[in-house]
């Protein structure tokens, strides 16, 4: 994370009442998050997007998208994402680079907590998709704490001069094994996927980092060690078996589930686990909305993402300014 | 009331393993997410829980010795401490009632 965003942020205390930094914060800025951002900063509100990488979400990591309306060019998900963050960016909405760990939505000031910093806000919308892992390795939570970690800016400083692997494909998995490379001896790169999905310049640099070994089309199937991380135990793409021995493994795999761990139980949900939202996306507490693929009812498309970032968008406008109505953005009022 | 003691290398014998009290040992760093996060509930735990709790932070930039002890390879990890005893162990931050819930399990355990 970067050290003056961290420096900025470090000092704010959560919980204080009374003011905060942003009107609204949102939380994942995929095609979710951002058309939120456009609605929310067009509408006057001071709009922070904290999100953890490009390719780390459904849209970031679709090769081709041909069905989102008006788009007709042939354009990647990662670059129709570019082009709402930075339509957002114009109209005065901040993005920040963190992974949001946790949150306290309690207080009528409300605190995102990153690796990087902690953002207050009077309103947020949580829009972090359904990347959610939900199986873990043999041995991880065994050994969460003892070698396993899900936080290179937290925890690289234990490995200086050590061995360690990275699990991941995404941008997240590449920033984070890259600033392992400054602490650790040797950063093996153990990526389920034959290619990397992230931008160019960032796989180059990783591929160019001489302290970085690409293990491609290699999944970890265990992680070994009796009290602490020992080895990790990995099949390669031809299916032979390698035994790599490392003293750490940092962990940032997906799966397929609803990206809400960082809520821990502050929200209400349903028996099947998904978040409870009314007819304008907001949950059970006043003032915390959530829209997007993270709805589990949710159809599971960019449009309707789009669709729901701005009803909630309209929804934190009407509910801060005191409206009795949601304000519709007609271009010939701003004009 | 009482509120969060800072420990280092030195101390941590006399103020952490000797205590009378049971301890909830918080091993953080400045430049730590998570840690931040754990830090004002921290706070609250030390007031709340005054008379029955000592809550000891060990800023693992400057003591490493004891870290090492634990094998402590993330932060924020939480010990709970009795006696000199290792009773539970927290790796990661956690919710208010998370760590609550924790806390009173460590006490009733202590009685
Ligand atoms: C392979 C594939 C192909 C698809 N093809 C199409 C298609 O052709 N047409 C179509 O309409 N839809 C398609 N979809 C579906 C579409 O991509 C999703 O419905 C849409 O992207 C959901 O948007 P979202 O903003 O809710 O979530 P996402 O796009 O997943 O974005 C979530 C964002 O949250 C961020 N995030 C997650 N966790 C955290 C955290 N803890 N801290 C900070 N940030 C976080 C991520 O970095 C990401 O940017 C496809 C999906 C996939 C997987």
């Amino acid at each position: 994370m970067e050290e003056n965003q961290l420096e900025k942020n470090s000092n704010t205390n959560g919980n204080q009442k009374g003011s905060s930094d942003y009107d609204v914060v949102i939380i994942g800025g995929g095609p979710a998050g951002s058309s939120a951002a456009i609605y929310a900063s067009r509408s006057g509100l001071k709009t922070l997007v904290v999100d953890k990488g490009l390719t780390s979400g459904a849209l970031g990591i679709t090769s081709k998208i041909v069905n989102y309306p008006g788009i007709t060019d042939e354009i990647s998900g990662a670059e129709l994402v570019e082009k709402m963050r930075t339509q957002a960016k114009s109209f005065g909405a901040e993005y920040i680079s963190d992974k949001v760990i946790g949150v306290d939505l309690q207080s009528d000031v409300k605190s995102v907590f990153g690796n990087g910093g902690v953002y207050t806000s009077r309103s947020v919308i949580i829009s972090t998709g359904s990347m959610g892992r939900g199986s873990r390795i043999k041995g991880e939570d065994r050994l969460l704490g003892h070698g396993v970690s899900y936080c290179a800016t937290c925890d690289a400083a234990f490995y200086r001069d050590k061995y360690v692997a990275v699990a991941g494909n995404n941008d997240e998995a590449i920033e984070e094994a890259l600033f392992l490379t400054k602490f650790a001896k040797q950063v093996y790169f153990l990526s389920q996927t034959e290619h990397l999905i992230a931008s160019e310049e960032l796989i180059n640099e990783l591929q160019k980092n001489q302290k970085v070994v690409l293990y491609s089309g290699s999944k970890i199937k265990e992680i070994i060690g009796q009290n602490r991380v020992e080895a990790v135990e990995a099949v390669r793409k031809d299916q032979s078996e390698v035994l790599l021995n490392v003293s750490g493994v940092f962990v940032y795999l997906q799966g397929g589930r609803p990206v809400t761990d960082f809520t821990q139980g502050q929200l209400e949900v349903s028996q099947g686990g998904c978040l409870i939202v009314d007819a304008s996306y907001q949950t059970n507490i006043p003032g915390v909305y959530a829209v997007g693929d993270v709805l589990c009812t949710h159809v599971k498309q960019v449009i309707v993402s789009a669709a729901e970032g701005a009803i909630a968008a309209m929804a934190v406008e009407k509910e801060l300014n005191g409206r009795s109505r949601m304000m519709v953005d007609w271009s010939e009022k701003k004009q | 009331m009482n509120s969060v003691i800072h420990v280092n290398d030195g101390q941590f014998e006399e103020m952490v393993l000797k205590a009378e009290l049971p301890v909830l040992v918080d091993f953080w760093a400045p430049w730590c997410g998570p840690c931040r996060m754990v830090a004002p509930l921290l706070d609250k735990i030390a007031s709340e829980y005054s008379g029955k709790l000592i809550v000891a932070k060990v800023n693992t930039d400057e003591n490493s010795q004891w870290a090492v002890n634990y094998r402590v390879q993330g932060i924020p990890t939480m010990l709970f401490i009795s006696k000199g005893e290792v009773v539970k162990t927290q790796v990661g931050a956690l919710s208010e009632s998370g760590l609550k819930n924790l806390v009173d399990e460590f006490l009733a355990s202590n009685n």
